[in-house]
Formats: C-alpha cells, sequence, structure tokens
C-alpha cells in the first residue's frame, strides 16, 4: 500500500457527513507532490467497536443486541458477547441497526469522465466528438478491433474526488462494481469500495469483463448494426480462441512458424473465459437474454445478464441455464414528456407492469442475482424502485441480498464482502431502523473500517404554523438567475403539497411544513437523463414574501427569495 | 559598575559597547571573583552575583520598595527589600534614582521565527496544512533573529513564540491545530539556552463566523457575501472537524494506556492528546464573542486549560470568561475598530473593560519585529482606563500566570528568575530608558539593529553647503 496515500487519505476517524466535500474548497488544497503532508483528517487508531447493536449479518442470523469489532478494516468479531478490547474506540449504537454495506451490482459511480478514452464515443460536446474521432482511425472490418476496448481497466478510470462517492455512501453503500461503458467491448470492471484513494478504493480488479453490443457508432463503418456487432462479437471470441492455441503452439516451438500477432484487444477475452470472469451482458429484453445466454454457451464465457426488465417470464428458464443476473432497479416508467393522447404499445405497457416482478421470480426461482442502480441518480432513489420490488413480491430478504451477498458472490469477492462476519472487510451501515422503511435513517457508514458518520435529520418542528402559505409564489433564485413557481396547498398541521414550477421543469414536492414562520419544501428534480435530484428549500416567511436558501442534492447551495402577487387564497 | 547604554535623548555620549562576552569576561577578569566562561556554556552564563541598590524596586507581586535593594545570584532572586545584606562577591549597580522591573513576557509573539514577513525564506512561522498539533515552534526559533535584541533592549526578556496558522500560500491564519507554542528567554545563544518551557501550550486557530465578503466567484458560488445561513453551516462543519480532531485523540489516547501493542504511533494525535484533561494549555486564537463562546463550550467538552487570544470582540463576553477564569492574551490594542459604528476607542479601552470585569489579560504583539512595541500595548490602555498597576502586570506576572509559570517568573521575589529590567522611568513610557536588561541573572546585551542604525547615521558627516554669493 502506497504509504503516503494511506496517510494523506485513508486517515478514517470520524467524517461528519458532507464535511469533505464542503469543506474541500476552503481547505488548503493538497499540491500534487506534497508527498509529506501530514493527513489532513484525524487518524485514530483503526480500532472500534459497535456496542448493543441490532445486527442484520446478511447470513439470515439477526443478532438482537450486540458487537461489532472492527480492527485494521476488518471485521474481527460479531455477536452477542463480544468483549471490546481496550484500545477499541467503543460507539453505542443503541437502538440502531448495522447491515452490511450496500453494493451497486454496475455502475460508474466513483469513475472520471471518460470523454476521450479510447474507442469512446465522447461527451456531450459534437465538436469534441468529431475532433476524437477524426483523430482515429477508420475501421473496415473485424481485423480492426472496431471499439473492442477489453484491455481497458476500470481501476485506472478512478476519480477518488468525484461528488458521487460521497453521496452514494451517505445513502449506504459502501461497493460497486464500475465498468467502463464505452465501446462493444467497454473493458474490465472493478468491484469498488466507496472511499479511499484511487489505490485504496480498489477490493478486486480486474472483477468482470462488460460487452454492451451496441454498434461502434460514430463514422466507424463496421460493425453498425446488430447483425455485425453479433457477427463481429462471434468473431472476436472465435479469434481470441485461436490466437490462444496459436500462441500455446508457437510458444513450445517457435522455430519454423510466423510469430503471432500482439493484440491487446484479445488478452483480456481469453483471461475471462480462462478465468471465469463474469461477462455482462445487455439482456433487458426477452429477445437479448436468449442470445446472451446463447452466447455464452457459445463461446464459453460466462454470463451475467444486465437489465433483466423481461426477465420475469424467463426466471425458469434462466434457473435452468444457471446463468446470473444483474437487475436494474431503474423501472421503465411512462416518458414524462410523452403526448397524453399517445397510444403506448402493448409490450411497454406490459413491460412497465412486469418489470418490477422480475425479482421475486427470479427469487422464487432460485436465481442468482443481484439489483444495480441503472439511471437511479441516488440511493435514495434506488432504495425508492427497491421497495418498488417488495411491493411486488419481493422478501425483504432477498433485497437484502441482492444489495449485499449476491453481488459480491458473482464478482467474486464474497469472502470479503457482503456480510457482517468476521474476517470480512469491515464495509457497514447503520440506520435508524429498518434499511427498507421509507422514514429509515443512515447514521453511520464504515468503509474500510473508516467513519464517516452521517447527521441525524432534524426533526420537523411540533410548532404550529403561524403564516399561511398557500397559494402560488414567484421564486427569484441567486440573485434573479432562476425563476420558479411555487403553488402550495397547505393542510390544517402545517404539511406542504403542491408542485414547483421551474427551468429545470416541474418538481414534485414530496416532504413539506410550516412552522412559525419557518418552512421546509423537498422537491424531486430531474437534472437530466436519470438524474434526480433532491432540492431543498428552506427558510421564513413574512406575510407576502418569503426568503431562505435551496439546497441541491447537500452540494450546490442557492439563496432566494419570493413574493405573493395573488396574497393567500386560505 | 556603569550602565551599559547611554540616553540617547539625553544626549549623553553613546559608549559602544562591545559584545556582552567581551564586556563579561573582561568584568570578570577585572573583580577577579567570579568564573566566566564563555556563554556558549548555558550553566556559566547563569552564573554570578549582582546587586542593584537603592532603586525603586517595582515587585508587582508585593508592592513597591523605595531605596530597595535587589541581589541576584547565580540566575535567581536571593533577595529583596530595603534592608538587605549584599554579598561580598556581588557586582554592585548604584540604583540611585533608578527603578527595577520584572522583565516584560510578550505573551504571543513570532521572534525567531519570522524575520522579514514579505520574504518567504526568513518565515518560519506557518506551516502547510490545517492540523498540526504535532509542530513545535521551539525547533525552528532563530536564536540570532535581529528582532530579539532589539525587542530586549525594551525591556523584554522572555516571550511565548507560537506558530501561526495555516503556512504559506493557502488559507493563511484560518481554523485548524497550528502547532505548540515555546516559552524562551530572549537571549542564548542557542534555543536550549533560550528555553523556558519547550512546550507552553497548543495553538488552535478557531474557525470564523463570517458572511464575509468574497471578492472572487469559485467552487462553484458567485462572488459576493454568503448568507449567514450557509456562513453558520460552514462554522459548524469545521467545528465539527476540530472536533473529530478530538475525538480521535481521545481514542488514540485511550488505546496508548489500554497497553495494547497493535495501536500504530500517530505524532499528531500523540501530541494533540496531551491537551486533553488540561494537560497542556491551549491557546485559542478567536476574536468575536459567538467564536469564544464556541471555543468555550468545546474547551468545556473536552476538558481543556484554555486560554483565548486575539479577544478583540471579548467585551460582549466578558462576565463569563470572568466566571469561567478564561484569561485573554490580547491583539495589538493599536489598531482600527472592528465595525464600522464600533466606538472609536473601543480598542484601547477593551483592556480595561475585561480588567474591570474580573478577566485576566495579558499582551501581546503577535508579531516579531514590533515585539518591541508591547510596553506600548500596555501603555495605551493606561490612557484609556486600565490601571497602571495592571497594566504592569499585563505584562509581567499576568502572562506568567497565564502560562504557568509564575512560579518562576513575572515578579521580583526571591527564588524567582533573575529577569529583570533596571530603567530611569516607568517602563511603559516611551521616553523611558532601559539601562540593564537581566536575563536568567545576568546582564544581556543591548546593543541591537536599532541603535546601531542609530549609531550608524548619527555619526554621518553633516553635509557641506557650499553658497555662493553673488
Amino acid at each position: 500500500m502506497n504509504r503516503t496515500a494511506l496517510a494523506r487519505r485513508l486517515a478514517g476517524g470520524v467524517v461528519p457527513g458532507l464535511l469533505l466535500a464542503s469543506l474541500s474548497g476552503l481547505a488548503a488544497p493538497a499540491p500534487a507532490d506534497a508527498q509529506y503532508m501530514p493527513s489532513q483528517t484525524p487518524a485514530p487508531p483503526p480500532f472500534f467497536a459497535l456496542r448493543n447493536a441490532r445486527i442484520v449479518t446478511g447470513t439470515g442470523a439477526v443478532i438482537e443486541n450486540g458487537t461489532v469489532l472492527i480492527a485494521n478494516g476488518l471485521i474481527e468479531a460479531v455477536g452477542a458477547d463480544v468483549e471490546v478490547p481496550g484500545d477499541a474506540w467503543a460507539i453505542d449504537v443503541s437502538g440502531l441497526t448495522v447491515y452490511p454495506g450496500l453494493f451497486d451490482g454496475l455502475s460508474r459511480i466513483g469513475m472520471a469522465a471518460q470523454a476521450g478514452s479510447p474507442g469512446g464515443g465522447g461527451g456531450g460536446n459534437p465538436f469534441a466528438v468529431l475532433a476524437e474521432q477524426a483523430n482515429r482511425p477508420r475501421t473496415v472490418g473485424p481485423e480492426d478491433r472496431p471499439a473492442t476496448n477489453s484491455w481497458v481497466n476500470a481501476a485506472d478510470m478512478l476519480d477518488p474526488d468525484s461528488d458521487e462517492i460521497e453521496a452514494w455512501r451517505s445513502g449506504g453503500f459502501t461497493n460497486a462494481l464500475v465498468a467502463p461503458d464505452d465501446g462493444i467491448v467497454t473493458g474490465q470492471g472493478v468491484v469498488v469500495n466507496l472511499a479511499g484513494d484511487e489505490q485504496e478504493m480498489v477490493v478486486k480488479a480486474p472483477a468482470a469483463l462488460r460487452v454492451t453490443m451496441s454498434g461502434a457508432g460514430g463514422f466507424r463503418s463496421f460493425p453498425g448494426s446488430l447483425m455485425g456487432v453479433i457477427a463481429y462479437i462471434r468473431q472476436l471470441y472465435l479469434d481470441a480462441d485461436h490466437s490462444r492455441q496459436y500462441e500455446a503452439r508457437y510458444t513450445a516451438n517457435p522455430s519454423g512458424q510466423p510469430r503471432p500477432t500482439y493484440d491487446r484487444a484479445l488478452g483480456p477475452i481469453q483471461d475471462a473465459i480462462g478465468g471465469g470472469w463474469p461477462t455482462v451482458m445487455p439482456a433487458n429484453e426477452v429477445r437479448q437474454i436468449r442470445r446472451a445466454i446463447k452466447l455464452g454457451r457459445d463461446t464459453g464465457a460466462r454470463p451475467v445478464l444486465q437489465g433483466a426488465h423481461e426477465a420475469y417470464g424467463l426466471a425458469d428458464e434462466i434457473a435452468a441455464a444457471g446463468v446470473q443476473v444483474l437487475v436494474n432497479v431503474d423501472w421503465p416508467e411512462r416518458n414524462r414528456d410523452a403526448d397524453p393522447e399517445a397510444d403506448e404499445s402493448l409490450s411497454s405497457l406490459k413491460r412497465r407492469a412486469y418489470a418490477p416482478t422480475t425479482p421475486a421470480r427470479l427469487e422464487a426461482a432460485g436465481v442468482e442475482w443481484a439489483f444495480y442502480s441503472g439511471s437511479a441518480g441516488s440511493p435514495r432513489a434506488m432504495m425508492d424502485k427497491v421497495r418498488t420490488a417488495i411491493e411486488n413480491g419481493l422478501s425483504e430478504e432477498a433485497a437484502l441480498e441482492a444489495l449485499t451477498a449476491a453481488p459480491a458472490r458473482i464478482y467474486g469477492v464474497d469472502a470479503m464482502l457482503g456480510s457482517v462476519e468476521a474476517g470480512k472487510i469491515a464495509n457497514l451501515v447503520v440506520t435508524d431502523g429498518p434499511l427498507f422503511d421509507e422514514d429509515t435513517d443512515i447514521r453511520m457508514v464504515f468503509v474500510d473500517g473508516h467513519r464517516f458518520e452521517e447527521e441525524a435529520p432534524e426533526p420537523r418542528p411540533t410548532e404550529p404554523p403561524a403564516v399561511d402559505m398557500n397559494g402560488t409564489w414567484l421564486l427569484s433564485l441567486n440573485n434573479d438567475s432562476q425563476e420558479a413557481t411555487a403553488e402550495l396547498e397547505v393542510s390544517e398541521d402545517g404539511t406542504i403539497a403542491g408542485v414547483i414550477q421551474g427551468e429545470r421543469g416541474e418538481q414534485r414536492i414530496t416532504d413539506g411544513w410550516v412552522s412559525g414562520n419557518e418552512f421546509s419544501i423537498t422537491v424531486s428534480a430531474t437534472m437530466g437523463p436519470g438524474m434526480d435530484v433532491e432540492i431543498v428549500y428552506t427558510g421564513t416567511v413574512e406575510g407576502d414574501s418569503i426568503e431562505g436558501n435551496a439546497s441541491f442534492g447537500g452540494m450546490r447551495n442557492m439563496d432566494f427569495t419570493g413574493t405573493r402577487p395573488g396574497g393567500g387564497v386560505r | 559598575m556603569m550602565p551599559r547604554s547611554g540616553n540617547a535623548l539625553g544626549n549623553i555620549t553613546y559608549d559602544r559597547i562591545d559584545t556582552m562576552v567581551k564586556s563579561v569576561v573582561a568584568t570578570a577578569a577585572v573583580l577577579g571573583t567570579i568564573g566566566f566562561a564563555l556563554p556558549a556554556e548555558a550553566d556559566a552564563q547563569e552564573g554570578g552575583t549582582f546587586a542593584v541598590q537603592g532603586a525603586t524596586i517595582h515587585t508587582v507581586a508585593d508592592g513597591v520598595i523605595e531605596g530597595g535593594t535587589i541581589v541576584i545570584r547565580d540566575g535567581r532572586i536571593i533577595a529583596v527589600g530595603a534592608e538587605v545584606d549584599i554579598p561580598a562577591d556581588a557586582e554592585i549597580i548604584d540604583g540611585e534614582g533608578k527603578h527595577v522591573f520584572p522583565g516584560m513576557i510578550d505573551s504571543f509573539s513570532s521572534l525567531g521565527l519570522t524575520e522579514i514577513g514579505a520574504v518567504a525564506v526568513t518565515n518560519d512561522a506557518g506551516e502547510l496544512g490545517r492540523w498540526n498539533p504535532h509542530l513545535n515552534a521551539h525547533t525552528a526559533i532563530h536564536p540570532a533573529s535581529e528582532h530579539i535584541p532589539v525587542a530586549r533592549a525594551n525591556g523584554i526578556t522572555h516571550s511565548m513564540v507560537a506558530p501561526g496558522g495555516g503556512g504559506r500560500g493557502f488559507g493563511g491564519g484560518g481554523s485548524g491545530i497550528q502547532g505548540q507554542a515555546t516559552l524562551v528567554h530572549l537571549d542564548g545563544w542557542t534555543v536550549e539556552e533560550m528555553e523556558i518551557e519547550k512546550t507552553a501550550a497548543m495553538i488552535i486557530g478557531w474557525p470564523t463566523l463570517s458572511t464575509g465578503f468574497r471578492a472572487f466567484a469559485g467552487f462553484g458560488r458567485p462572488a459576493g457575501g454568503r448568507s449567514f445561513r450557509r456562513a453558520q453551516e460552514r462554522f459548524d462543519e469545521e467545528v465539527a472537524e476540530m472536533d473529530s480532531w478530538f475525538v480521535a485523540a481521545e481514542h488514540y489516547r485511550q488505546a496508548v494506556a489500554s497497553g495494547s501493542s497493535r495501536v500504530p504511533r500517530n505524532i499528531q494525535l500523540e501530541h494533540l492528546s496531551r491537551v486533553l484533561d488540561r494537560g497542556m494549555k491551549v491557546i485559542v486564537r478567536a476574536n468575536g464573542w459567538r467564536e469564544i463562546e464556541s471555543a468555550i463550550e468545546f474547551a468545556e467538552k473536552w476538558n481543556l486549560d484554555l486560554v483565548i487570544a486575539g479577544g478583540t470582540g471579548a467585551r460582549e463576553i466578558a462576565g463569563t470568561l470572568a466566571e469561567k477564569n478564561i484569561p485573554v492574551i490580547l491583539g495589538p490594542v493599536q489598531r482600527l475598530p472592528q465595525g464600522e459604528d464600533t466606538a472609536y476607542d473601543d480598542p484601547n479601552t477593551l483592556p480595561g473593560a475585561l480588567h474591570e470585569a474580573g478577566v485576566e489579560i495579558a499582551f501581546a504583539t503577535f508579531n516579531s519585529s514590533d515585539s518591541r512595541t508591547l510596553p506600548y500595548e500596555a501603555a495605551n490602555s493606561v490612557s484609556w482606563g486600565l490601571s497602571k498597576e495592571a497594566a504592569l502586570e499585563a505584562v509581567t506576572l499576568g502572562p506568567a500566570r497565564l502560562l504557568g509559570v509564575d512560579d518562576r517568573l513575572g515578579s521580583l521575589e526571591v527564588g524567582k528568575v533573575g529577569n529583570l529590567i533596571v530603567t530611569d522611568g516607568d517602563p511603559l513610557e516611551i521616553t523611558t530608558e532601559i539601562e540593564w536588561v537581566f536575563i536568567k541573572g545576568v546582564p544581556s546585551d543591548l546593543d541591537n539593529k536599532h541603535r546601531s542604525l542609530w549609531e550608524k547615521y548619527n555619526g554621518r558627516p553633516a553635509r557641506r553647503v557650499t553658497t555662493t554669493t553673488t
């Protein structure tokens, strides 16, 4: 382990939630060459004890009043009757529940933006895309290995300072399988811890190969169609197999034989087959699921089905094939901007209705499967969607397993992760209630035995409203740079409902109250495709004017003022 | 013995003194009674018997003795009073018309750390990073700093030298743990000779609660002030960050005390844990009353031996400070008022008001080149309501008490270290000449850069002006 990095980052004391990100703007940024900089986070002895905990171990056992000992980043002991050593910092977690840290089965959390990456389709800027593609050799056939980035490793693309890491960790997620997502073969996925620096984050690399079966795209002509892609992938596997055999023969006796051609794309394909890496393949629709299973059978790859929204009807078939499944928790929804009169196809309606039943079907069929976040942009959104699956018949035990032990097994890290057991990595989440209850809050997260504390949410004040907030308010955010309209309905007890219409579209109020002359309104806003962010407006009311502060996902803040031209309507 | 310095204003011929080494050796040779060696040996430097006879002795601890005599032997005061037997081997200074005071202490300075503030290579006061409890100013003090003789010539015999915060370039003076301050005599060839208390206090910069104006946009925020709500959040976050260090220090202390063999050594926490349970003074730099209040709350939580440094807004919270017995090291009072509508004399009346409220105060310059102005900080406050006695105490016994060295320093009492000054008047007056400075019981050299410059330019030949008449 890089000692400097360890000292610098993995100090691992109590790191109050959101503190690092919010202070990064004011602390002295560590220069890149500040090798001898003392640790800027406290590094207490790496021994902790969580006492008086309800422990959901994730192996089926629940300890009602127990202790978890953490030492040097690992779980040292778990049990009802564990003695706390003198060097451990005892944390009384009475009334709280300890779970294994949650594991997102496939994501890009904590990966640097992939713009300009090899074989990439580029970022959002079309000129950048064009410029990048102009520099790339044109591919004319399978032998050029178009968009085959099997040699790209996600471990080389981590951005430990990404805000997402903290956001997901605060939501209870301690692990993810991150993989590049660009290309027909996107590259090697890696199991990461959601804390630490580039080196410390990596738990297992490589842990998977990812294949998308999307066309090479851009101006590259081959393969541009699905049939081309599939033909190419088959060719790729054949080439890999042939190359493996030929190289073995050549190595045995190089004399008199043409040397094998160096091809960096083939090695990882061979390794994936030989080493039994899971190969993540898109498998949302029935035909994709069957295609992936067949491809696995034909090539010797070990397919893991990604998506599985139509797997509800194929659970037994999948079980029989013995393949594993990553279920995209981002259930299909009706396009919010669709013409309300437009017909929706039956297949689309069916998928919307039945996709959330997939987990329950897979559970019943005994398939090994795990959840992944898909486009659910936040841990809160993800847990909402897991609840949807539970409402559709999934057991809570299986839901927990699909977020902990199951992904650990799929990626071969179940000896290190996935449950609260002695000897495993101390990745834990401590909640103030059952994990899947909507009102449950996360109070502490441990990653590698380092404690990240989340602030206890402020309870809603009990004082009755002293002002009438009903009506339509015009809000001006950030010194008039943005405007929004808030239509508020306030009930007797001060609960606020309604919508806020702003430049980001309609924002549904998910929680709100007014007490005295203070108010708090929480809305869920869509900031981009699949990016749902929680915005909290808090402030004070005086007559027909309000002022306060809007917090965007806890990361950005804007001040706002508002007036009510129409006055109160009560 | 003749005074080792003349009074420039009195037009007495300046006796360009040789270095202290030469003069002491010469004196020893003449008298033939004291075995002086070169002062490079610390013990030898502390040797000798001296008596100031027939002077007005301001003991600070025990009133004023007219026509009194004070005797120093081997570095310590062995007798003070009106009727004192002077040992036969004593060198005697005629104190007729003179005054003897304890040497003054600058309770917070960067003497020996900062030579020229604007020249980075001469500036050792700050370190990169905000969390440096393991640093000690002792390691960086430059005994040959030009500012030390300048301060000494003005009657300042010892100082608490403290590291500054936040290092070079970024966030200087911001919140964080800035390191350990050291208490030194202002004379010595090496820092070991100067040392009184290697570790006098832990210096902490408290977060500032401010909606302060930002000239430039950055980090996703627009230019301009931030809302108070944001400021409060940020303040709370910074205090929480500070708290996390103390949690870690407490954990470290507990783990080490348990005898566990698997605790990795961590010098940051090792040093920080020494402040817990009042094991070391904690000097918190805080100005506004809200910041001070927050620091007090924090100190109570962690059972810290708290001293506030700065304290420009301490007036609003004087009652609490007095009640909880928390001393304040006051920053320069010769400054502008903090707020636009703050009373014009607020900085000047603050020391008197705090003293009146029962708060222990000490003056400090928070500087190196200005350390010599320490007496005038006190003097200024006398003009605005602080009693002369209290002002004198706030540069002598007060700081000694505050730093926990009043058993050795701060007053003219038998048994204390022979740090004293012989003057022709009140040392708080600018016109007063300091004629002798004793540090660790021996006379110190009063030559210094200011004096040599004065001599140089005083001795410059008058310019010849030729006039032409027509």
